[in-house]
Parts: C-alpha cells; sequence; structure tokens
C-alpha cells in the first residue's frame, strides 16, 4: 500500500487518550493499534464481524451517556469516547466468560487445546475467578467426525461462529452450519453429510476452544513441549507462509501465518496436513546402491562413490550429454542451484528439465511482466485462464473469493466449469488453443474477450492482469506459449501470473534448471525436455538422476518411461520411496521438508525462508549437500555447503538475487519475503509486524504477522531503502514467437472425443500415499461426458466404459454424466485407480479417445 | 428423483420465483415439505437446498432453529399443552401430566401408531381459555382431562377431520390462481426507494464536502 491511499483518520479518545483511527474500522482494531487489547472470541481479522460472543464489550459514548457496545462490531466515529478498563467493563468481561463456563466442560487436561486456549487464557485475565454453578452440564456424544480430518466435540464449542463462517464465506463451503437452539445449538454437518473442504484443517486453527480438533495432531503433543519454525507451505506454488511446530525430533503440525500478500493465515488440508508423510515408513533414509540385483544398504561415502564413478564413465563413454536430471522442483533454491551448477557446470550436460507437467514454459514466464499477487487482487480485471484453482493452487482460490467479495472482476476461459466459474462475470467455454488462435487471427472469439477486457481495463490491456496455466493436461506445453505469447502481444501493458503449480518450479526456471536456460534467467541453446529425454533414454544408454520425481506417475505413455528407466542407469534422489526408486542402481535420500533450512520461490518469484524444524531422518542429508559430495567426488570444488553462504554466492553471481541477504529474509522487516528481481517497485512490504492478536491463531507461538497488515500514518514509510532499491534492472528477456497450429482446434470428424484431463487436489504421488490418514482422500480417476455423448456410446452414469488411445492403449474407467460438458469432449479427471495420462498421445497438437462401452 | 411431488415442486419454485434471493424461500419451503410429508425428511431438506442455492447443511441449520419444522417425524395430530403462567394457573400443569398419562408418551413423545405427538409449548395466545392446547396449530380451551379424552377420541374417529388437517398443512384454502406478484410494481417500487438512497448519500457527501472546505 502506498502513502497515497491512506486515508485521513478519525480520532476517539481510548481511556483517556487520544488517539487516531481508520475512517470505519471497528473500535477493537483501532486499540489494538493503538497497543490495548480487548479480549475477544469471534472476532477473526480475517472475517467478518458479527459481534456474538460479546466478550469484546467496552463503554462506548452515545447520545444517551456510556453504554457497553461489542468494540469488534461498533466502528469508529469522530469524537468517540471509549473506555476499556472500568469496572463496569469488568463486571461484563466476568459476566461473560461466567455464562461460557457453565457449559464448558473441565476437559483441559484432556484438550489439545490446553496450553494455547483463548478461552482458558481469557478466563484467567479477564474471568471472575470462581463458577457459582453447581448443576449437571450439557453432554453430547464425542468426538464425532465431521470430515475424515476433523472431529468436533460439541460440548466445548462456544458458538463463536468463526468454523461457520469460515466454512460459509470464506471457503464457500457451507457444509456446516449452526443447528438447534438455545443450549442445544451445535455445529452441524447435514445428518450423514460430511464437511467435505479442501480447507476443513483452518476451522481447527481457527477455533478458540478445543471443539474443533484435526485427526493427524490429536493427542499428539502439548503446546507448551512445541517450538516452532518459520516456513513456507512447498505443496504447491503458492508458498503459503506457515509455522513448522515441532517437539523432540518430531514434526507435529503446520499452522498457518497469516501474510497479507499470501494467504491470509489460511492453508489448504493437503499443504497443512502433508507433514503426515515426514514420519512414515514410506521414507527413504538410508543411502543404497545395487548390488547385483539386491539394493544394499551402504554407507555415504561408498554411494558417492558408485555416483561418482557412472558420471565418469558415461562421460567418457558418451560423452556429457548422456547424462541428464529430471525433476527437482520440489528442492529448496540453495539446493537447485547447487545441482545445476554440477550439471551444468561441473558435469558439462544441458539436460535438466524439473517442469514435468510441461506447463508455461520458462522461456515465456520470463519474457512476461509478472504481476504480484497483490496486484493481481486489485487489478481492473482479472482474466483467469488454466486449471481449477482450487486444484492447483487452493489458497489462491480463497484469496480469489475474497476479493470477488470486494469488487473484482474475473473473467475465465475454461472448457469445464471450475470453482472460479460461479467467481466470474462470465465463464467462456473455449478451450486455449482456441482462444490461442483466435487472439492469433482474430474472429468472434477473440472480439467478445476484448470487448470484455477492455470494459474495464485499457487499450493495451493496462490494469488487466491474467492468470494463464495449462488447463489440458493432456495438451503439449506449446499450447500455452503460444497461448501467452497472443495475449502479451494484444495487450502489450498487461502484467502475467502463471499457475505452474510444482512446488518451486518458478525457483527452479530461475535457477536455471529447466531446458535453455542458465541460473538468474540467462538463455542459452535449446534442449531437450523431460518427454525428450526419457524418449532418448529408451535408444542410447544413459544416466539419469531423478530429483523428488517419478517420471512413472508423471509422464504420459508409462511403457515409454518404464523402458527408458530398464535402459537406463538411474540415480535416485528422493524423500520418499516411489515406482521408479525400483529401477534406481543408487538411492540418495534427501532431508524432507522441516528437516533442512533454504529459501523457495513462489509463482510470483517471492523468494521466502523455509525453516529447519528437525533434524534430517536417518541419514538423509540437504539437498545442496548433496549436490555438493558429488561434485567433490568429481574433483570439483564443491562451493559453500550452508544455505545462507549459497543464497550469498547466488546473489554475488546472479543478478537476478542481487541484495537479496538470508538475513533480510530471516528478519521482521520482510516477514513475506522478497521478490526477485529486487527491482523497487516489486519489494512488497507487507507493514510491520503486530505482536497482538494470539487469538487470530491460537496456537502460532510467536504471533507476529497477525491480522491484516494495516500500514497507516507513519508507518507506510517502512517501503523506504528496500534493499535492492539500487540493483540493476534484470535484463528484459524477449518473448519468442510462437504460432499455433489450427490443428490444435480442429474436431474429429469420425466420432473419437478430444481429451480434456484435468488433475484434483488430492492426486496420487509418493508423498500422499506416505500419508496415512490424507491418503485416504486420494481421488478417484473418472471421466466425465456431456449425457448425450454417454448415451451415444450405450453407457450410464457410472458404469465402467473404455477408452482407446491412437496408439492403441487402452484404460478402463468409471464414466459420469456432466451436463456443463460440450460434446465432442471427454473429460478425464486423473486419480487412482486408472492411468489416464497413457492415453496422451505426445508430439500431436492435441489427444483424441475412442470410447467403448464395456 | 425429487422428493416433492410434481403439484408441490410447482408451487416450491413458483415461491422461489417470488424473492429477489432464492434463499429466501427456505422457510416456505420447509412448510410445503412438511406439508406433502409431514415432517422435513432429508431427501425433502436436500431439494429444498437445490432449489433455494443453499447446501442441506444450512437447510438443516435453519429448520433445526425454528418449533414449527420438524426433522424428526411426528405424528398426524402435533399436540400443544400450554404450561406457561395463565395457563400454568388454570391447571395446565396437571393437564399435561393427565394427556402424558392418557396418550402413554412423554412430553417430546410420538405415540406408537404415529397419530399423535405431545408436546409443552409456551404461551400461544389462547390465555383466555387457559388452559389451552392446541392441535396442528387450532386452539382448544378451556380443557379438563375429560374434555382432553374427548377431543383425542374424535380426532382419532376423524370427526375433525374438516376441521385440523393433517400436520404440516397450515392453510387449506389454496389460491385459485396461484399466487400473483405485481413484480413489475415491486421492481419500480425498489428502483424508486434505491433513487431516493442514492439521492440522499449524495447529498449528504455534498454537505460534508462543503463542511470541510
Ligand atoms: S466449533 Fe469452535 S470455531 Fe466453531 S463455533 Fe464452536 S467454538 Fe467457534
Ligand atoms: S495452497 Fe499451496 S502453498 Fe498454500 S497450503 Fe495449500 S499447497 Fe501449501
Ligand atoms: S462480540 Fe466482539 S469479539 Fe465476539
Ligand atoms: S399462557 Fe397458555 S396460552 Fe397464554
Amino acid at each position: 500500500m502506498s502513502n497515497a491511499e491512506t486515508p485521513a483518520g478519525v480520532h476517539i479518545t481510548l481511556d483517556g487518550v487520544e488517539i487516531e483511527a481508520k475512517p470505519g474500522e471497528p473500535i477493537i482494531e483501532a486499540a489494538e493499534r493503538a497497543g490495548t487489547f480487548i479480549p475477544r472470541f469471534c472476532y477473526h481479522p480475517r472475517m467478518r464481524a458479527v459481534g456474538v460472543c460479546r466478550m469484546c464489550l467496552v463503554e462506548v459514548s452515545g447520545p444517551r451517556g456510556f453504554s457497553l457496545q461489542p468494540s469488534c462490531y461498533l466502528q469508529v466515529a469522530e469524537g468517540m469516547q471509549v473506555i476499556t478498563n472500568s469496572e463496569k467493563v469488568k463486571k461484563a468481561q466476568d459476566g461473560v466468560l461466567e455464562f461460557l463456563l457453565v457449559n464448558h466442560p473441565l476437559d483441559c487436561p484432556v484438550c489439545d487445546k490446553g496450553g494455547e486456549c483463548p478461552l482458558q487464557d481469557q478466563t484467567l485475565a479477564y474471568g471472575p475467578g470462581e463458577s457459582r454453578f453447581v448443576e449437571e452440564k450439557r453432554h453430547w456424544e464425542k468426538p464425532i467426525e465431521i470430515s475424515k480430518l476433523v472431529l468436533l466435540d460439541r460440548e466445548r464449542c462456544i458458538q463463536c461462529d468463526r468454523c461457520v463462517r469460515f466454512a460459509n464465506e470464506v471457503a464457500s463451503d457451507p457444509f456446516i452450519d449452526f443447528a438447534g437452539r438455545g443450549d442445544h445449538t451445535e455445529v452441524s454437518t447435514f445428518p450423514d453429510g460430511e464437511f467435505a473442504s479442501y480447507f476443513s484443517g483452518n476451522t481447527v486453527q481457527i477455533c478458540p476452544v478445543g471443539a474443533l480438533t484435526a485427526r493427524p495432531y490429536r493427542f499428539k503433543a502439548r503446546p507448551w513441549d512445541l517450538e516452532e519454525a518459520e516456513s513456507t507451505c512447498t505443496a504447491c506454488s503458492l508458498g503459503c507462509r506457515m509455522a513448522v511446530q515441532f517437539s523432540r525430533s518430531e514434526v507435529t503440525r503446520f499452522v498457518g501465518i497469516d501474510s497479507e500478500v499470501v494467504n491470509h493465515s489460511w492453508l489448504c488440508d493437503l499443504g497443512r496436513f502433508s507433514y503426515e508423510a515426514l514420519d512414515s515408513d514410506k521414507r527413504l533414509t538410508e543411502p543404497k546402491v545395487r548390488y547385483r540385483s539386491e539394493m544394499a544398504e551402504v554407507s555415504w561415502r561408498d554411494a558417492m562413490a558408485r555416483v561418482g564413478s557412472h558420471i565418469r564413465s558415461f562421460t567418457a563413454g558418451h560423452g556429457a550429454g548422456s547424462i541428464a536430471f529430471l525433476g527437482g522442483a520440489g528442492f529448496t533454491n540453495e539446493g537447485l542451484y547447487s545441482f545445476v551448477k554440477l550439471a551444468k557446470t561441473a558435469i558439462g550436460t544441458d539436460l535438466f528439465d524439473a517442469d514435468l507437467d510441461g506447463g508455461v514454459p520458462a522461456s515465456v514466464v520470463f519474457a512476461s511482466p509478472r504481476a504480484t499477487l497483490t496486484e493481481a487482487l486489485a487489478a481492473k480485471v482479472l482474466v483467469v485462464a488454466s486449471a481449477d484453482v482450487r486444484e492447483e493452487l487452493p489458497v489462491l482460490f480463497l484469496r480469489l473469493n475474497d476479493a470477488v467479495k470486494k469488487g473484482l472482476r474475473i473473467i475465465e476461459i475454461s472448457e469445464v466449469e471450475t470453482s472460479i466459474s460461479p467467481l466470474a462475470v462470465e465463464r467462456l467455454p473455449l478451450s486455449a488453443a482456441r482462444v490461442a488462435l483466435a487472439l492469433q487471427s482474430g474472429g468472434p472469439d477473440a472480439e467478445h474477450l476484448g470487448a470484455l477486457v477492455a470494459a474495464s481495463a485499457g487499450e493495451e490491456g493496462e490494469g488487466a492482469v491474467f492468470l494463464l496455466g495449462k488447463s489440458n493436461f493432456a495438451d503439449p506445453s506449446t499450447v500455452y506459449a503460444s497461448l501467452a505469447a497472443a495475449t502479451a502481444k494484444k495487450w502489450p501493458a498487461a502484467k502475467f501470473l502463471f499457475a505452474n503449480s510444482r512446488a518451486n518450479i518458478f525457483g527452479a526456471m530461475d535457477l536455471g534448471a529447466v531446458p535453455g536456460w542458465l541460473p538468474g534467467r540467462v538463455a542459452t541453446a535449446p534442449s531437450d525436455d523431460a518427454g525428450q529425454i526419457i524418449a532418448r533414454a529408451a535408444d542410447e544408454p544413459m544416466l539419469l538422476f531423478l530429483l523428488g520425481v517419478d517420471p512413472l506417475a508423471e509422464l504420459p505413455d508409462t511403457a515409454l518411461v518404464r523402458s527408458a528407466l530398464d535402459n537406463s542407469t538411474v540415480v535416485v534422489i528422493d524423500s520418499f520411496d516411489s515406482a521408479a526408486a525400483a529401477y534406481a542402481d543408487v538411492v540418495l535420500p534427501v532431508a524432507a521438508y522441516g528437516e533442512s533450512a533454504g529459501t523457495t520461490t513462489n509463482f510470483e518469484g517471492r523468494v521466502t525462508r523455509l525453516g529447519q524444524a528437525v533434524v534430517p531422518k536417518g541419514q538423509s542429508k540437504p539437498d545442496f549437500l548433496i549436490a555438493a559430495e558429488i561434485a567433490r567426488e568429481l574433483g570439483m570444488p564443491s562451493g559453500p555447503t550452508a544455505p545462507e553462504a549459497i543464497l550469498a554466492e547466488m546473489s554475488r553471481e546472479l543478478p537476478l538475487y542481487r541484495g537479496l541477504a538470508y538475513a533480510d529474509l530471516a528478519s521482521n522487516r520482510y516477514p513475506d519475503g522478497l521478490v526477485v528481481p529486487l527491482e523497487r517497485k516489486a519489494v512488497s512490504i507487507s507493514a510491520r509486524p503486530r505482536k497482538l492478536d494470539p487469538i487470530a491463531t491460537p496456537g502460532l507461538i510467536a504471533p507476529y504477522h497477525q491480522g491484516p497488515a494495516k500500514p497507516f500514518a507513519s508507518e507506510a514509510e517502512a517501503g523506504k531503502a528496500e534493499p535492492g532499491a539500487d540493483s540493476p534492472k534484470s535484463p528484459r528477456v524477449q518473448l519468442p514467437e510462437f504460432a499455433i497450429d489450427p490443428a490444435a482446434v480442429s474436431v474429429a470428424a469420425d466420432g473419437r472425443l478430444r481429451l480434456l484431463l484435468t488433475r484434483r487436489l488430492y492426486r496420487p504421488t509418493a508423498q500422499l500415499a506416505a500419508a496415512p490418514i490424507l491418503s485416504q482422500l486420494t481421488a478417484k480417476a473418472e471421466i466425465r461426458v456431456a449425457p448425450s455423448t454417454l448415451e451415444a456410446i450405450g453407457a450410464s452414469d457410472g458404469s465402467e466404459v473404455k477408452l482407446i488411445g491412437d496408439h492403441g492403449t487402452e484404460v478402463l474407467v468409471v464414466a459420469k454424466s456432466d451436463k456443463s460438458l460440450p460434446d465432442g469432449v471427454v473429460q478425464g479427471r486423473l486419480g487412482d485407480g486408472a492411468n489416464l495420462l497413457q492415453l496422451v498421445r505426445t508430439g500431436t497438437w492435441a489427444t483424441y479417445v475412442k470410447v467403448g462401452s464395456n | 428423483m425429487g422428493a416433492f411431488s410434481p403439484e408441490m415442486r410447482e408451487r416450491a419454485e413458483s415461491l422461489v420465483a417470488l424473492y429477489p434471493e432464492r434463499r429466501s424461500a427456505l422457510i416456505p419451503l420447509c412448510h410445503l415439505a412438511q406439508e406433502e410429508a409431514g415432517y422435513l425428511t432429508q431427501p425433502f431438506m436436500e431439494e429444498i437446498a437445490e432449489l433455494t442455492g443453499t447446501t442441506p447443511a444450512e437447510v438443516y441449520g435453519t429448520a433445526s432453529f425454528y418449533d414449527m419444522l420438524h426433522t424428526e417425524p411426528v405424528g398426524k395430530y402435533l399436540v400443544g399443552v400450554c404450561t406457561n403462567i395463565a395457563c400454568l394457573l388454570q391447571g395446565g400443569g396437571e393437564l399435561l401430566e393427565h394427556a402424558e398419562q392418557a396418550l402413554g408418551v412423554a412430553a417430546g413423545g410420538t405415540t406408537d401408531d404415529e397419530m399423535f405427538t405431545l408436546e409443552e409449548v409456551e404461551c400461544v395466545a389462547h390465555c383466555d381459555k387457559a388452559p389451552a392446547v392446541q392441535v396442528n396449530y387450532r386452539f382448544f380451551g378451556p380443557l379438563t382431562g375429560e374434555s382432553f379424552d374427548n377431543l383425542i377420541a374424535k380426532l382419532r374417529a376423524g370427526e375433525y377431520d374438516g376441521v385440523v388437517p393433517p400436520h404440516g398443512t397450515l392453510v387449506r384454502v389454496r389460491r385459485e390462481n396461484g399466487i400473483e406478484v405485481p413484480l413489475e410494481e415491486v421492481f419500480a417500487e425498489r428502483r424508486e426507494m434505491d433513487r431516493a438512497k442514492a439521492e440522499r448519500k449524495a447529498a449528504a457527501e455534498a454537505a460534508k464536502a462543503k463542511e470541510g472546505n
């Protein structure tokens, strides 16, 4: 926020002292900024105030003298006098607490919340100290399961409405509500219904008592035994800020941190509960090498010797071009930098591809002026052309949902209905290829889209932001490159965000872990991508390094991948066991999330810190150390081996990172990290941390960034003299020409259907499989077709059909009817049970399949 | 397969059309469902959610709040005995006890033959005939134990069939021509209100601006 937006204040008197407040803000906020904490339960800075708990009553002056008013609900007004510490207020607080405790059980010793409970804490601080209640309390059956992840102990509930408001308003998943009345009020799902939300864990996080608990954490730890490390979620590329909490050497839970610019304290359930996998027996913990046909645990020294001899013999026998690195998007920036340096300098191979999805390519990402999330949400119009945001970058859906309520205009381009469709002013049911072609050669679709954008943005696209991403995982990435190129050409002043969702994929791009690029967004000669590398590996001898990926699960044409893995020498560097590990000659265990420090880059280019909570499990080592040790094995200088030092080298060597220092990221001054390159305007200051309001996210040990950042008057100047203010502008990358072939939109005349592949949040991955509770939610594969198509193939809703790919692959899968789909298309939803990726025809503009009833 | 019969579904849809916000029709639809099934079954709540653009959980949450909406089965006759002050003074307490004996169920219970559900109710504004009893929201009183038994017997025998409809039916007279709303008039009125509001706001802002100078 800039100075210009800071509105003129109103003046109120708080306990006899005059303070300045922002027009329209509730008293509770103004008081908090002035350093006076008013107790509260129902008020949450990220949700609509409802004033139901009455804990925040204060005396407020009015035409008839002072009266008790809820300070969370009442807005400040010029000349208002507020008293927060009178006898009357104290009596009201006593009363409210005594009533709340009437029906609250004495569960504290066995309650997860005990020790971090707002009800406990505020009773101690503001309560009467003694209860006069001698009657029998309420009893409910306990706990009840409102979803696979969340349990509810109803007698602990104080009816603050936080969970219900979150479900209804923030997540738009209104599957819980208050039922009953008076002392029979309970939070309830529909009888036999479920609180099936991707965001259910947030209700546990904000519940001010122990009524809602998370199954994976229940009875795992006591709050006073927990320590925390500030970190960033890497389950997708949004990079939600969170605290990793741990007890002794075990990660016990993740808690969302309120970052103004990223996640507003929310996390999705996949991110929040992914720690479950860290302690599973599917972890790789020992280095292993293959002796004859058996894998044997060996020392790091022996494993390294084997890796070193492989590299030497492949280089000598087939040239460095026979060595390739796949994956790495799950690694830290420091690990990626070290591995890219190893590959491209020490070994001398160009073959490195971290983006197995084949999303929007780096050449387009670098050439397009990137928006920050804040800019995108404040845009005049946001055009979303990507796969379903809620499935790919879940918390981004929450931010969009909120922004739309505040006036953001969204135009959606999607062939299928998504979670964004109800938010959008209009959905254009067009494929990415069709839009690219339309923009390239004109026509009614292009005109229509043009008019929609022009309705609120400028001629050249000023004020418009495009969120572009792969919307059909059967498409080649060239479709998306063409779409982005055509869009940038038509709206040269527009800004972009890209929805490639793999963890640190943008860090991987920036650090040259993608074909055609060197670290620091420096172009080099084009080289093979993952698909081409695999195709080569099936024919010629190759040494493949798999960096935390399983190409069997991720690339189309499983048969080809299998023969490639069979045919090559494979080094698996991963934290989790996968199908590909069965083909390994060497397995090197890499430290998992929370086990090593470093940094990560999100989809805006925002670099944030990853905190180390516990020591690496077993013999596993941080990614950057493994790269350094391989380099040393090859007789090369290994360079720095601590994350701070590696980042220092990066900022010294690469203009992209100039001015970026680990100490800055670790300071409270840049709680939300920094967007690279550090051009002045791109630096987002999210105001200064506020230390009050421990009630917003109970359980956070250092509640620094609680609540929306509200720069006010002199605070707004905190944005001065950021690091990098004087750093050179990094050279602008030219947008390559991409032209789309009309074949990409041709309709098959012979009754074949175009395949449209989409993913869901709980897609089967090695890490999800390793999480005992979360894995129960793994999505099942299915296809959806228009009712008429379903009829035409002679199948019924829910029956199994056979899909036949162009190259003869057959897949059996359950078919569902979906009214929102057009004819001629089959939407395949990837998941467990059927490998729909196998149907994808690589090297063509679009994939077609035949459907046969079973 | 919907829970509403085609005729009721049509009425439901016309009710939904009456409101600028679909969800406002939620409670009227609950009454329709009770008219059809006697109480709110899960399939009905699901269909109401679909009709009003809400979720079943929200319908259940709302329905469970109101005493006149039932999410558990109720008998054909919902018998409410008032035990509020006026009735209590006139023997409402004893009458309730008698009713429990006579029907063989405690307050809140339903007889095995699913004919009667007994309720203890707060003042139903029939104090002049205390102690008062309501059967499906039709009033009787003052009642003694004997006249209560009489009433039950008559209900059982069907003698009140024309007067007391089965539980769920609130109004027996249906408008011949459906519900007609002069939408044009309503919209015009709304527009006028919006305009006046905007005018007031502009005036207030102008005044403020002047003050500021
Ligand atoms: S369950 Fe927790 S968050 Fe929900 S209403 Fe009860 S106390 Fe509030
Ligand atoms: S939205 Fe992405 S970054 Fe945020 S919690 Fe979920 S997986 Fe993690
Ligand atoms: S009423 Fe203000 S915090 Fe609950
Ligand atoms: S007190 Fe019973 S009807 Fe009023």
